[in-house]
């Protein structure tokens, strides 16, 4: 529970010394979710034992399912969800993994529930730190994908994320980093309950599980009509962005702050660009500074939501650049970093113009300390540094 | 299909892909028909899932959900509990799986539910492989059965497993056995089940002319003929521990219900004595648990009342 | 039946992927090579009854309590029960299926039940033509020739040399049959069908009288006269169990020498031999196809006869042992009759156990609206016979029926 706090002195609202973890399970607890589901798995256990105890002492009036595993926690909140009722879950790593089949339901179904993965490396060998493969595994299955950058957007994140789940119908996956986020300590404002009950009406949805209006849902469908259902699920998820965009900003109207899907720092007028997701971005920015006092005309860029991609934000952001650095906490094995792989694909038709070198770096939970951004930086730009390459990748911290 | 309020309407509509003769339809016929329309259905892939009717149709007119196999009783637990935290206590949730979706791959979440002891019906149609994907052996094959992965070249050696048994180890409040092939019982306990809180399990035998072999109109008779066998006994357990045997016509041999069906042929043949060993071992057995003064409790407990969930 | 609602865009599907409409437009009756077909059939009782009596359509109206229509249909065949119910040597009882779980149904108290307590009906009749019939002779032959003609629209007189009406009953012994309930009897039967009765009527065929004369039809019953009797103008024996027919203006009713497998004739086989006469009779008099009134459901009696094998006995709850120790002869009240009728197996006949409906897989063997009968669903049947097999008294059969 969060340590310690103190009022802003206007008394409408209160901020707290709290774990990102904390911070999602008191973001639930706002959004007045009515199902939780619960599976333990490090690092995201805190939130879900938070959850536990939120509703055990009532306040919080939902149902705690303690499920056997992270397949049936899916499968409880897709239940639920389609019941008519609000319904969030947690995992991480091999959890999310172990839930795959149901993530594709999920958003299959269209059922707008919120999960939140805390970034986790996949064994074996077993890993319980940073690291962005687990998520960025399960890009294909048509659920939004935001990465946070700190406690406060974790928190705030969840709450546009039921918003705009329940807009678009469709699931969204909140992605916080292992440790660094869901286990250090920051300063978090709280927002009001009545505030956020304003900004995030209760779900009612008209088409559920309904004794008076009784239907089949997902029985088996032929080839004449499968391709429209995906492409209608392809086009909702397309136009999601604006839907984000647009709530984002209903947001910092209540709740006076910004989160972007696009986070850019000194792109305007630079000539390099280093780009990555997660905590990072904190780092990136200092490199950028750093940097730039050494003379180099280098921005940053931290992407914040990687599905559905942000094409034209991000193509503006970048778009007098004309060398662009990517640090993957993740990989596709013998491909290479996921992040560069979606980036190459956004940047086809810049292909002639602009470089892109994509490194393999911070992965397991190794950390990516602001003297390691801007030596990678310094290696792509004068090729001269300690990174190996691998295919497309330049790998750091590894053996001989 | 908007209605007024909930008046008395055909659940079943004919048009359904089921095999003529299919025991499964027949299941589903029954115990919709005993639990009313204030139910929702949860069902994995399987028969049903298939024979149900091709998007965007349907052959039931109560709402039905078809899930991931293995997510069965989790979806049909997480529905439960969305009605439940809005205020609707009264609709039942049925989940509705095949033997493959129970015994085997539905087998974790099933645990879980029971364990759990969530407010749902559990009914497991079991026509004794997979019959879907074209009759498949899963733990719920007969030894000696054919099926398409245990051919006469490579005949199933092990025995059914007994998912009462195991569900009731859980001390589940209500589980039970019940047959296409006696309907009124059948029907009994399914109005006994909705009356009951907590988690409800019945063993629905449903005799498949398709993957057993056996002429289509004999589907009813087959499954008679199981019970009166006594290779699927009629019997209910309740709290795990009392367990008591529901009314059954005279026993037989299963020289009869061995005959009319092709999967059979070489048990017929070669195995016959043993097979008719084996049940009547388990028939013995299964009176054994059946005597009172072998159970354990000496009432049905009230801990089955409490939700497992944690309550506001 | 619902029709396909058609998905033309995208607008028409739900965003979640869930159904607009059932299955009701998939015409599975396309996958059927049998066909069930719904059909009463003869009940072994009923074929050996000489009179014709629907035996288990009479039963089971009794088991719900309808008596008026049970009496109705009952007169349909025989108008003189209350005789019938207590002469009769009942051979429908002999064949009766119910005898191999523990005894026979007592078919022949039933109708007794019906002769005595359920005959405050008025049958329906048509209005009288002018076609004019004479039967000669008041045995049970010519009563119940005489009641059809008069219930169909004949002005009908029976005439009889004896002074009581009766023909041979007349001479059986009080302890076989109460001389008041055949006067009793004979009185009802004359009444329901409006027809006019004469004793002590001697024809002479020379001085006829007007009765005779005037008649359009005379219909003799030759039963115990002798075998050269003969009129001017000549008489034309006709017996009543084949297609003969004639234009003479007088008919001998005679019964053939064979009734196997009955060795002598019984009074059901002059009852019925009356009824099927009449039918000669008025169809040569009013040329008519339509059969009106009382007996038209009998007009075509084209049931095919059931299989005892049909009947699946072990189907049926164990016996009914209570009160079915003794039927012995007496009144019976409806609470006792009816529960004798509870005991029958409906052989061949329909009634509505709903073993069918219950065990479809498809749900297209329904109960009509009317809740009459069961009907199939031809649009949907898949006709894989479980309906056939699981109908315990043989109604339904699986047929290659063309459509």
């Amino acid at each position: 529970m969060p340590q310690g706090g103190n009022y802003d002195g206007d008394g409408k609202h209160m901020k707290k010394v709290m774990m990102g973890t904390e911070a999602a399970a008191l973001a639930a607890k706002l959004a007045r979710v009515q199902v939780v589901s619960a599976y333990p798995i490090t690092p995201q256990t805190v939130i879900v034992e938070n959850l536990s105890d939120i509703i055990g002492r009532s306040e919080l009036k939902a149902r705690y399912i303690t499920v056997e595993s992270e397949h049936s926690a899916m499968a409880c909140c897709v239940g639920a969800s389609l019941a008519g009722a609000r319904a969030f879950t947690a995992s991480s790593s091999h959890g999310l993994a172990y839930m795959h089949e149901m993530l594709h339901y999920a958003a299959g179904a269209r059922v707008p529930v919120v999960m939140v993965n805390c970034n986790r490396g996949v064994g074996p060998p077993w890993n319980l730190y940073c690291d962005h493969t687990d998520s960025l595994a399960q890009r294909d299955t048509g659920w939004t994908q935001y990465y946070c950058a700190d406690a406060q957007d974790v928190l705030d994140a969840i709450l546009i994320a039921y918003n705009v789940a329940e807009q678009a119908l469709l699931p969204v996956m909140i992605n916080m980093d292992a440790f660094y986020l869901t286990h250090t300590s920051e300063l978090v404002d709280m927002p009001d309950q009545h505030l956020v009950d304003d900004f995030l009406p209760p779900y009612k949805p008209s088409n559920k599980l309904d004794v008076d209006d009784p239907k089949t849902f997902g029985n088996v469908c032929g080839a004449d009509l499968f391709a429209s259902v995906k492409y209608r699920r392809h086009c909702d998820v397309l136009s999601l962005e604006k839907v984000w965009d647009r709530t984002a900003t209903d947001f910092c109207e209540r709740f006076n702050r910004l989160h972007p899907t696009v986070e850019a720092f000194q792109t305007e007028d630079a000539d390099v660009c280093v780009t990555g997701i997660g905590t990072a971005g904190g780092a990136i920015r200092l490199a950028v500074d750093r940097l730039r006092e050494e003379g180099l005309k280098v921005g940053g860029l931290r992407l914040a939501m990687m599905r559905p991609f942000p094409r034209e934000r991000f193509k503006e952001a970048i778009a007098n650049v004309r060398h662009l650095i990517v640090i993957d906490r993740d990989v596709s094995f013998g491909a290479e970093g996921i992040v560069a792989q979606e980036l190459k694909a956004v940047l086809f038709d810049r292909r002639e113009d602009l470089k892109l070198t994509g490194f393999i770096a911070g992965v397991g939970g190794k950390d990516l300390a602001v003297e390691t951004i801007v030596s990678l930086v310094k290696q792509a730009i004068l090729g001269d540094g300690t990174a190996v390459e691998a295919g497309s990748s330049f790998w750091t911290d590894v053996l001989p | 299909m908007k209605e007024d309020a909930r008046h008395k309407r055909e659940l079943f509509t004919p048009g359904h892909y089921g095999c003529p003769g299919c025991g499964a339809t027949l299941a589903m016929r029954h115990t919709l028909g005993a639990l009313g329309e204030d139910t929702i259905v949860v069902m994995p892939a399987g028969c049903w899932s298939t024979l149900i009717g091709i998007y965007p149709y349907s052959c039931l007119t109560v709402p039905v959900v078809s899930v991931a196999f293995a997510s069965t009783a989790a979806v049909a637990a997480g529905i439960k509990a969305g009605l439940s935290v809005q205020g609707n206590d009264h609709t039942t949730v049925l989940a509705w799986a095949g033997d493959g979706g129970t015994f085997d791959i539905g087998m974790q979440a099933l645990s879980g539910v029971a364990e759990r002891n969530d407010d749902i019906i559990f009914i497991c149609y079991d026509n004794e492989a997979y019959m879907n994907t074209g009759v498949q052996r899963c733990s719920a094959t007969p030894a000696g059965a054919w099926t398409s992965t245990t051919p006469d070249s490579a005949p199933k050696a092990q025995r059914k497993k007994n998912i009462v048994e195991i569900v009731a180890a859980h001390r589940v409040p209500y589980a039970a056995t019940a047959s296409i092939g006696s309907p009124k019982d059948l029907e009994g306990k399914l109005k006994k089940a909705q009356a009951i809180r907590g988690l409800r399990f019945i063993h629905l035998f449903a005799s498949c002319p398709t993957g057993w072999g056996h002429s289509s109109e004999l589907t009813v008779e087959v499954a008679r003929q199981a019970v009166q066998s006594r290779i699927f006994p009629l019997y209910e357990v309740f709290d795990g521990t009392i367990w008591q045997l529901s009314p059954m016509p005279e026993k037989t041999g299963v020289g009869a219900y061995l005959k009319c069906q092709r999967r059979f042929k070489k048990t017929l043949a070669e195995d016959h004595l043993h097979f008719q060993m084996q049940v009547d071992e388990d028939w013995q057995r299964l009176l054994d648990k059946c005597r009172p003064e072998n159970s354990e409790a000496q009432g049905v407990g009230c801990w089955y009342e409490k939700s497992a969930m944690q309550e506001t | 039946m619902d029709s396909k609602k058609e998905v033309k865009s995208l607008s028409d599907l739900p965003i979640m992927p869930s159904t607009i409409g059932t299955m009701a437009w998939n015409q599975t009756g396309d996958w059927r090579y049998l066909t069930p077909v719904v059909a009463d059939k003869l009940a072994p009782c009923a074929q050996n009854c000489p009179a014709g009596v629907p035996v288990t359509d009479l039963v089971n109206a009794l088991r719900n309590e309808r008596v008026q229509s049970g009496s109705t249909m009952l007169l349909a065949h025989n108008p003189l029960p209350g005789l019938t119910s207590r002469l009769c040597y009942h051979p429908c009882q002999s064949k009766c299926v119910r005898r191999k779980i523990d005894r026979a149904i007592s078919i022949q108290q039933i109708e007794r039940f019906f002769a005595d307590t359920g005959m405050n009906v008025t049958v329906e009749k048509n209005s009288k033509t002018d076609k004019k019939v004479a039967v000669i002779g008041s045995g049970p032959l010519g009563l119940s020739c005489a009641f059809y003609l008069g219930c169909w629209g004949c002005q009908v007189v029976v005439v009889d040399p004896r002074d009581h009406a009766g023909g041979a009953l007349v001479d059986l012994s009080p302890e076989k049959v109460d001389p008041q309930l055949l006067v009793d009897e004979i009185r009802r039967l004359v009444n329901l069908a409006d027809i006019k009765l004469e004793t002590g009527f001697a024809v002479d065929f020379d001085k006829p009288g007007e009765a005779v004369s005037e008649a359009d039809l005379v219909i003799l019953d030759s039963t115990g006269l002798p075998e050269d009797f003969s009129a001017p103008g000549g008489v034309v024996p006709l017996s009543p169990f084949d297609d003969e027919t004639t234009d003479s203006r007088i008919i001998a009713a005679k019964l053939p020498p064979n009734l196997k497998p009955f060795k002598a004739p019984m009074i059901a086989h002059y009852v019925g031999a009356g009824r099927l006469m009449a039918r000669k009779a008025f169809d040569g008099l009013v040329m008519s196809s339509e059969q009106p009134g009382i007996a038209a459901s009998n007009r075509h009696v084209s049931r095919k006869m059931v299989n005892v094998e049909d009947i699946k006995i072990e189907r049926f709850s164990s016996p009914d042992t209570a009160g079915r120790e003794n039927a012995k002869p007496g009144i019976w009240d409806l609470e006792r009759a009816r529960h004798e009728a509870e005991n029958c197996l409906s052989c061949g006949t329909c009634n509505l156990c709903l073993q069918c409906v219950s065990s479809c897989p498809d749900a297209t063997i329904r109960l009509d609206e009317d809740e009459t009968a069961v009907t199939v669903d031809l649009d949907h049947c898949k006709g894989c016979g479980i309906c056939a097999y699981e109908c315990p008294r043989g109604v339904i059969t699986m047929e290659t029926v063309s459509t």
